[in-house]
């Protein structure tokens, strides 16, 4: 069982922690993708996102074993290119959205995809991960790009796909697992690893045990790191 | 200890107050309190304080600290603090965000904090702005977030397809707010905002001025409030305003002015005058009672009323070159600069009193006078003004140095201020028939001013009287024409004159009382023009007392000074061919060239220096200083006489004896290049050419024939980056020298006898020093010549190793006497180009010796014992030696010899 639950002593309940940005043209459905994958429901209808806008969520890869997921959503429109761009710099991986029903967003991944891939930092921008995501697939009857043709781009891309319905809630959870998962394939190989100065990748022991020493500091703090996994 | 282990969410309170885990608690504390009540004020109030101290340190110090922040949604927290409207806490809470706004660095958490409109909500959110302090820290708030504006982060502000500024309109709304401080913010906020290049916004506020006049007069009254609010700071510096330049706050707006009204204004002008709806006038109306009229033409006319506001003349010419510069609209401009030029100090209905604390508009207390007077009156008191800041005897050039850029932007104009300025005998190019359509004009515009404006109603008649008394500069008229125009006003400018004779009060100007004293000039066509002649030939006088007083030798003209009035005598030449008035200037350019010459002349031979000041000066000279996009601030400052103000020299007075040739030497070039222009001859003289025609300079890639020259052959050790390669780098090549240059080469591999030329400097600008550890050694430093792009710098610092030091000696020997016969010919070519006779070479060397003593450095004599053995026995030893010799040697030794120029400036 999942828990979208971020302790409440924010202690060291997980391994590793994630940030993830999410891309895509305005109105592709980014933001309720993330609120459905947060709050576990559908979002009413909403704003367009006016900058960045940002979301955490832990999840368990295996039992026992948590990731936090932090991710940023950003505004599609293009006025806010130069805003979003900022944040490439510190995402270990990209969710690249198009909306099935929209034939234009999904020509525009491309681009999005290459801006991503020049602005992605850390210590390997080129392990970092990107993953094609297609949203409203419950609108079938208006479905202006066939699966295939994302299957396709993102083999040759050499990303995952899936279709996901922030309506119905089909494949939201297993879209995030998948990139989670890769991305923890990539530390697991050591592609990727965590650096002072990146916020991409963390681990969360380095936190408990930052925490401790300042805990440390304190006569009394000794009972906070028997809590830590 | 136990609380913490007893509940999650205890309110533990770590010790120490920057880190993660106070964070946490003092999110427990928001979280535990999310309803404000009395008694859990103070607690909160000294959380979101402590919140802003730990955000700010973490941003810094700890990056999961501001992740902590955004996951628990703290933002949200503000906001409901908010909405409950809790006095002492809304304080407390727009503090916080006002730290947190100004003092976030990583751009990524401000973009945050500014995005999902939250902080368009806290901004349109209803605060009780009567209260005081909530207002305080409100308007600073919206300050700060004005300084983060710019063309990425303007869309959280400003959304285009909502029509939604909350920023903008809410600001509007405390335009007028009581409170000075609360106004001068709300001005600083507007011109932040204009100042962001966004189209679509600035198409938002003209839209919305169409809409809405209120935004446009808004504009209109920022622009004058602006002013009114450098003009209040202004009285605070006794003599130069600029002296509160130095405080960041005043000198913000009033570049902002500037800045703002260079790129942003223009379009609000445009789009107003291209509808050609009442919005352009009210705009200019605005501008004109309530900044040019009141503010900067009260400044430039005698003080009337004790309590009134007025800018020092510096500023006020300051101010009205820029409006100058930055505005076209016809309407203002025109109407501004003929009240400027025409007007007497009658024309100013209103102006600024002080009244206590606050300044208001008031209008002038005054016995209203008959325009029958009034047209009896043709004191153009604003114009005299003008006239009088080029009193070179004044104590410094300031005033006329924003004179003359006065002059120099209403040439610049782009107003189509052609006519007026002909009008005002300003010469500018004219039309075929200048006089008539001049007047044409002038009577339209002058109609147009009267009921647009409601000026006085003047008759047109009164208008070709004035025009036409100051027509001298028409040489281009017919004469016919000319003289029935002055038969028809001949009385009324007799009379005129006579009137300015007994107003010429002893503060007017020296020029206008020589003008007024003196009798037409001889040689001046002594028809009946030369009586209205009297206007212009101030202005000439004028411009020609700055060329005059650079002769004296007390003068305080800064070079700068002198480049633009060269550049404005040029302007009007262009468009005048005034046969005497170029020969008068011609012959007094030439009396001050010869003055000059005589002060410069008397170092020429003597000072070692002189070769490297001309050429630095002429450098500088080629350079064009007059832009005024980029100067700034300090030409606002009283003239510096000193160095340590780290102004350049041409900007500042000089100091000391170097400075002052150097001074010298720039005036001189000026003057000689005006003179030049003026009487048409071209310069052959300089720039200094020592190389005969049609034999050119060695360059780098040529491939010369050295077949019977002298060669050296020598290892060159470069030691800093140059063309040649990297310091460390051992370069095989040989040293020759010609008549100038020094030249390393390379042999062809493809033709014997001939090499290609690797490294070419002018011998003038080499200095050679010994190697006091290595007999073999010369350590060489060439300069660049100084250009128009770069100031002096070094093009080869090197080593020179040669194989023995008999060739050492040879190689330093012949460039040491090249260097010095390299100096005679360029010295000698700057003689000739100068006129100063030249001092027999022989003679020369006896009184002032040639060689430089800062240039040449002597290193131990080769030869000498101590190197004589260390040379004698290295023949013999392995390859190896040789570097660390080297080595040793370069520690040991300096490399780069004294910069002679700084030694001077020492000394």
């Amino acid at each position: 069982m999942e828990s979208n639950f971020i302790g409440e002593d924010y202690g060291p309940l997980f391994h590793y922690q994630y940030r993830l940005i999410v891309i895509g043209d305005s109105t592709v459905g980014k933001s309720s993708l993330l609120r459905y994958f947060t709050e576990g429901r559908m979002a009413e209808i909403s704003d367009p996102t006016v900058g960045v806008d940002f979301y955490a969520r832990m999840i368990e890869l295996r039992p026992g074993y948590r990731v936090k997921l932090q991710l940023w959503d950003t505004a599609g429109q293009e006025k806010f290119r130069s805003i979003t761009k900022s944040y490439y710099r510190n995402s270990v991986g990209v969710l690249a959205i198009y909306d099935i029903t929209n034939r234009q967003s999904f020509e525009h991944v491309e681009n999005w995809v290459k801006e991503a891939a020049q602005n992605l930092g850390g210590p390997s921008p080129s392990k970092c991960v990107f993953q094609l995501v297609g949203t409203k697939c419950d609108m079938d009857a208006q479905r202006q790009v066939n699966y295939e043709e994302g299957e396709y781009f993102a083999k040759y891309h050499k990303m995952k796909f899936i279709e996901t319905s922030s309506r119905t809630g089909d494949n939201v959870n297993e879209a995030f697992h998948m990139i989670a998962q890769e991305i923890q394939n990539r530390v697991d190989v050591g592609e990727l690893q965590p650096v002072d100065g990146w916020e991409g990748l963390k681990t969360g022991i380095m936190r408990s045990q930052s925490v401790c020493l300042s805990e440390r500091s304190f006569p009394q703090g000794g009972a906070s790191g028997a809590c830590s996994c | 200890m136990f609380r913490k282990l007893g509940s999650s969410g205890s309110l533990w309170k770590p010790k120490n107050p920057h880190s993660l885990e106070y964070l946490k608690y003092l999110q427990g504390v928001l979280t535990k309190n999310e309803k404000v009540t009395e008694n859990n004020k103070k607690v909160l109030v000294e959380a979101l304080r402590a919140i802003a101290e730990i955000l700010i340190w973490g941003d810094q110090n700890d990056a999961s600290v501001f992740d902590f922040f955004l996951e628990r949604q703290m933002l949200l927290h503000f906001l409901k603090i908010m909405e409950q409207g809790n006095m002492s806490l809304n304080v407390q809470l727009l503090q916080t965000l006002n730290i947190l706004f100004e003092n976030i660095r990583h751009e990524t958490s401000l973009y945050f904090l500014l995005s999902n409109n939250h902080v368009n909500s806290i901004i349109s959110h209803k605060f009780d702005l009567h209260n005081d302090e909530i207002m305080a820290y409100y308007i600073s708030f919206l300050k700060t977030l004005s300084f983060k504006l710019n063309a990425a982060t303007i869309h959280f502000f400003f959304n285009e397809t909502t029509e939604e500024f909350p920023l903008l309109i809410e600001v509007l709304k405390l335009y007028n707010w009581n409170e000075s401080m609360v106004r001068i913010a709300v001005r600083n906020i507007l011109l932040n905002i204009v100042r962001v290049q966004d189209d679509s916004m600035i198409i938002f506020v003209t839209k919305h001025t169409k809409a809405n006049r209120s935004i446009l007069r808004v504009f209109a009254e920022l622009f004058a409030g602006l002013c009114y609010f450098v003009a209040t700071h202004i009285k605070l510096a006794p003599r130069h305003f600029a002296v509160t330049f130095r405080n960041f706050d005043v000198s913000q707006p009033v570049f902002l002015t500037t800045s703002m009204s260079r790129r942003k204004l223009n379009p609000v002008y445009e789009q107003s005058s291209n509808d050609k709806i009442h919005e352009s006038i009210i705009f200019s109306l605005a501008v004109t009672t309530r900044y040019l009229s009141p503010l900067l033409l009260s400044s430039l006319s005698p003080r009337r009323n004790n309590h009134s506001l007025l800018l020092t003349p510096v500023s006020a010419l300051f101010f009205f070159s820029e409006f100058l510069l930055v505005v076209r609209h016809h309407e203002t401009i025109h109407n501004f600069l003929s009240s400027f030029l025409f007007d007497t100090q009658k024309t100013l209905k209103t102006h600024w009193i002080r009244h206590e604390e606050n300044y208001c508009l008031e209008a002038v207390m005054e016995n209203l006078t008959s325009p029958v007077q009034d047209e009896g009156d043709p004191d153009r008191v604003f114009f005299d003004t003008l006239l009088e800041a080029f009193d070179a005897s004044q104590k410094d050039d300031s005033l006329a140095f924003y004179g003359l850029m006065l002059i120099y932007s209403m040439f610049q104009n782009k107003a189509d201020v052609g006519e007026l300025l002909s009008a005002a005998n300003f010469p500018v190019l004219k039309q075929s028939s200048p006089t008539g359509l001049a007047l044409q004009n002038l009577a339209r515009l002058r109609i147009a001013s009267t009921t647009s404006m409601s000026r006085r109603p003047r008759a047109v008649t009164e208008i070709g009287v004035e025009a036409t008394e100051e027509e001298e500069m028409f040489h281009d008229v017919p004469e016919q024409i000319m003289d029935d125009l002055v038969d028809d006003v001949l009385v009324d400018g007799d009379e005129n004159s006579r009137k300015i004779d007994d107003l010429a009060s002893p503060t007017r100007s020296r020029f206008q009382s020589a003008a007024d004293e003196l009798p037409p000039n001889p040689g001046a066509v002594a028809s009946s023009t030369s009586e209205s002649s009297e206007y212009d030939s101030r202005l000439f006088e004028a411009l020609s007392s700055i060329i005059q007083a650079v002769g004296s030798d007390e003068n305080r003209i800064r070079p700068i000074s002198l480049e633009l009035a060269c550049l404005v005598i040029r302007q009007i030449l262009m468009t005048v061919d005034d046969e005497k008035f170029q020969t008068n200037l011609a012959k007094l350019c030439s009396d001050v060239r010869h003055k000059l010459l005589k002060v410069i002349g008397q170092y020429v031979n003597g000072e070692n220096l002189f070769l490297e000041w001309f050429e630095d000066e002429y450098a500088e000279f080629e350079v064009n200083h007059i832009n005024f996009d980029i100067i700034g601030y300090e030409m606002l400052l009283p003239p510096a006489a000193t160095p340590l103000s780290n102004l350049p020299l041409h900007k500042r007075l000089s100091s000391g004896f170097e400075e002052r040739l150097r001074t010298q030497i720039i005036f001189y070039l000026h003057i000689r290049k005006l003179e030049r222009d003026l009487t048409g001859e071209p310069d052959t003289e300089l720039p200094v050419k020592v190389f005969h025609s049609g034999q050119d300079p060695v360059v780098v890639g040529d491939c010369i024939n050295l077949h019977n020259s002298d060669l050296l052959s020598c290892t060159v050790v470069p030691q800093q980056h140059c063309s040649l390669g990297k310091p460390g780098d051992r370069l095989s090549r040989f040293l020759v020298t010609d008549r100038l240059q020094l030249i390393l080469v390379e042999p062809d591999s493809r033709k014997a006898g001939w090499a290609i030329v690797r490294f070419v400097g002018l011998l003038q600008d080499m200095t050679i020093s010994g190697d006091s550890a290595d007999s073999k050694v010369l350590h060489v430093v060439v300069e660049g010549q100084p250009s128009r792009l770069k100031k002096r710098q070094s093009v080869l610092t090197a080593k020179f190793i040669f194989d023995d030091h008999i060739r050492c000696m040879a190689a330093k020997q012949r460039l040491s006497k090249g260097r010095q016969t390299a100096r005679g010919l360029k010295l000698g070519a700057i003689f000739s180009a100068l006129g100063v006779p030249r001092v027999d070479p022989s003679q020369m060397t006896s009184a002032s010796p040639r060689v430089n003593p800062f240039r040449i450095v002597k290193g131990c004599a080769p030869g000498s014992v101590r190197k004589t053995v260390s040379t004698s026995s290295s023949g013999r030893l392995p390859a190896g030696y040789y570097s660390t010799n080297i080595r040793s040697a370069s520690r040991n030794s300096p490399i780069v010899p004294e910069d002679p120029t700084q030694s001077r400036t020492n000394s």
